[in-house]
């Protein structure tokens, strides 16, 4: 069992390595086949042909914000089903419920949310 | 082999990983590439969960923490952009926060290798299965209870950021 | 420890026992970490390098079905038809300058490819493209295809955030914002999947369905909701407003080029090819079929829905910014909670 995943975790870990040489393998291999100018010019963001007017980091729309805390509560609830939903297949109708009271409880924060307008884009 | 000694080096090798990821959060003047670290860190502890048979668990860290916690706080640093700099790098409490966190360190090592840690129990053969089992019997309660915490967060969450009345 | 190997091509190729040469510890690939480390490793080369020449075979097939339904021909000077011209523009995209904005942070802009390209073929270890022949089989194979992709979120804002651009910084944060709102009814409908199978493998998905039938007959609303998520997590028209042409440029990654930009380019088809053979797996029995063997089934089934996405890119509009969070939030997410209970009376009425 443990063996198993001991097995796994090494497994995976030969397929990220294979993963992160190959798509750096050609940026390396044709280094010094790639043309080489830089100027300052062509090292100026590209804002369609204007020069950058304001900094693109400056503080911006809370909305994103509001989103992923929400989306994070969510996150956190859906991950507790996945959980408890293998063995739902095999369970009773006491046990349906008792997740059915979860997933209400999960509805009732969305409702809560839809209500005072925080999944409003603004 | 696939043995004890094995699983045993990687485990250290993931905390050797974690340590380094960890540090550089900490000790880089850049925010950005603190928190970059810091998802490192949490991959690598991610890693140790695997090993140590929580495989659910070591999913639920990357998919909540890396690809949740980690974007939210990316978010905060976009949206804030109160500088790019570490916020530790310009702190007015050195000396304080050292101890604190000589203090806090020292009091984790030491319950570490304390006498009175609970001895690790027989491991399930279908893990997630064995844990929806514990949150419909067991657990339930700590079940339902987490539905009302998350509530409560949504709520919180809202009347803080956009203050918002009840 | 089982080890699925591909039984179709006639012999294990990676068990060298067929070869009964002496010295060979025929065991070796999955008794020792190394050798589970190597056998990790050269599945990764290998699903690497059929991914890069899927994306290939993927734009070019685009590029001429755009055309045909724009009434033009497409590429036909390289080669027959323009068979080549995708080889040619590799070629191109590999020898090209790299360019970096002189005020972007070099680390963060180097590593926000590699966190978009990474994942998404990482993802493939878990898809069964066999009855049920699975790369390796986790034990809780669908949250890993479900959580390892999730870090392609921090990829995306990464680029956006390096690039010290305007279009880019706007870009990342839209596309970064999709990618999480779309993530929750996307894994609520992969969940209403697990509960009819009993289990996180994705190798036991396939058993449960042959067993019952194709679950897309089951819970028809899961499939609608896990396909219009999905494209919208890999950014597919109608949902590419992180890079609508017409007012962000290229979105987050205007300001990349050559290489750097097709690794782009690639995480997007590896994770349209992943998505879309996963959704196979969960929703028509993956490799499940008659006469023919089942990795064929399962590519034909995959290159369907593939093909869909591919027509689907060059028929409808783009949704708005407000309408997409809208449609995420207040349409799909209250219907997958919906779509829950349904599951669990349709799984009352089937077991």
């Amino acid at each position: 069992m443990s063996e198993e995943l001991l097995a796994d975790v090494f497994f995976l870990l030969g397929f990220g390595v294979a993963g992160l040489l190959l798509p750096m393998l050609p940026l390396l291999l044709f280094r010094y086949i790639r043309p080489q100018h830089p100027s300052a010019v062509k090292m100026e963001p590209y804002e369609s042909g204007v020069v950058q007017t304001t900094a693109p980091r400056r503080p911006f729309h809370m909305a994103y914000y509001n989103f992923a805390l929400v989306f994070i509560v969510f996150e956190v609830e859906t991950v507790l089903l996945f959980a408890v939903s293998p063995v739902l297949r095999d369970a009773s109708w006491m046990d349906l419920l008792k997740a059915g009271i979860f997933i209400v409880l999960v509805a009732d924060g969305l409702f809560y949310a839809w209500r005072k307008g925080a999944l409003v884009w603004k | 082999m696939l043995d004890s000694d094995v699983q045993i080096a990687l485990f250290a090798a993931f905390g050797g990983v974690a340590v380094l990821a960890a540090l550089a959060a900490v000790l880089t003047r850049f925010l950005l590439r603190s928190i970059v670290a810091f998802g490192a860190f949490l991959t690598a502890i991610a890693g140790q969960f695997y090993l140590l048979a929580a495989d659910f668990v070591a999913l639920i860290q990357i998919f909540v923490y890396v690809g949740g916690v980690v974007v939210l706080i990316l978010f905060a640093l976009m949206l804030s952009a109160v500088g790019e700099k570490h916020p530790l790098a310009v702190s007015e409490h050195r000396g304080l926060g050292a101890v604190v966190a000589y203090a806090v360190g020292g009091w984790l090592v030491w319950a570490a290798f304390g006498e009175d840690l609970p001895e690790a129990g027989e491991v399930p053969g279908e893990t997630v299965a064995f844990l929806g089992r514990a949150f419909l019997d067991q657990q339930l309660v700590a079940f339902e209870v987490i539905g009302i915490i998350l509530l409560a967060a949504v709520v919180t969450a809202l009347v803080i950021v956009r203050g918002e009345r009840l | 420890m089982e080890v699925n190997w591909p039984d179709w091509l006639g012999f294990d190729w990676l068990d060298l026992s067929w070869l009964e040469l002496p010295w060979i510890d025929t065991n070796w690939f999955h008794d020792y970490w190394y050798g589970l480390l190597l056998l990790g490793f050269f599945w990764g080369v290998l699903v690497f390098t059929m991914v890069g020449a899927l994306t290939a075979v993927y734009v070019y097939v685009e590029r001429k079905v755009s055309a045909r339904i724009q009434g033009r021909l497409g590429p036909m000077e390289t080669g027959p038809h323009g068979l080549l011209q995708t080889l040619v523009d590799v070629v191109k995209l590999a020898v090209k300058e790299d360019v970096r904005p002189a005020a972007a942070d070099a680390l963060a802009f180097r590593l926000a490819p590699l966190l978009v390209v990474v994942p998404a073929v990482m993802a493939f270890v878990v898809v069964p493209f066999g009855v049920p022949m699975v790369i390796r089989d986790l034990n809780v194979g669908i949250l890993y295809f479900l959580a390892v992709p999730s870090v392609t979120g921090v990829g995306l804002l990464l680029a956006g955030w390096a690039s010290y651009d305007n279009y880019s910084f706007l870009g990342g944060l839209r596309a970064s914002a999709q990618f999480i709102s779309y993530e929750i009814p996307r894994t609520l409908s992969v969940v209403t999947v697990v509960m009819l199978t009993g289990s996180l493998s994705s190798a036991r998905l396939i058993e449960a369905q042959a067993d019952t039938t194709w679950f897309v007959l089951l819970l028809p609303l899961s499939f609608v909701i896990y396909v219009v998520t999905t494209l919208a997590e890999v950014n597919r028209v109608p949902f590419d407003i992180p890079e609508a042409e017409s007012e962000l440029v290229a979105g987050f990654h205007t300001e990349y080029s050559g290489f750097r930009w097709s690794l782009f380019f690639l995480g997007e088809y590896a994770s349209l090819t992943t998505a879309s053979a996963f959704a196979v797996a969960l929703f028509f029995g993956g490799g499940l079929g008659p006469v023919l063997p089942p990795v064929v089934w399962f590519v034909l089934k995959t290159a369907v829905i593939i093909f869909f996405a591919v027509v689907l890119r060059f028929t409808l509009p783009r949704f708005r910014q407000d309408q997409l969070m809208a449609l995420a939030w207040k349409y799909f997410l209250p219907l997958s909670l919906v779509n829950l209970l349904l599951a669990g009376l349709v799984m009352k009425a089937v077991f």
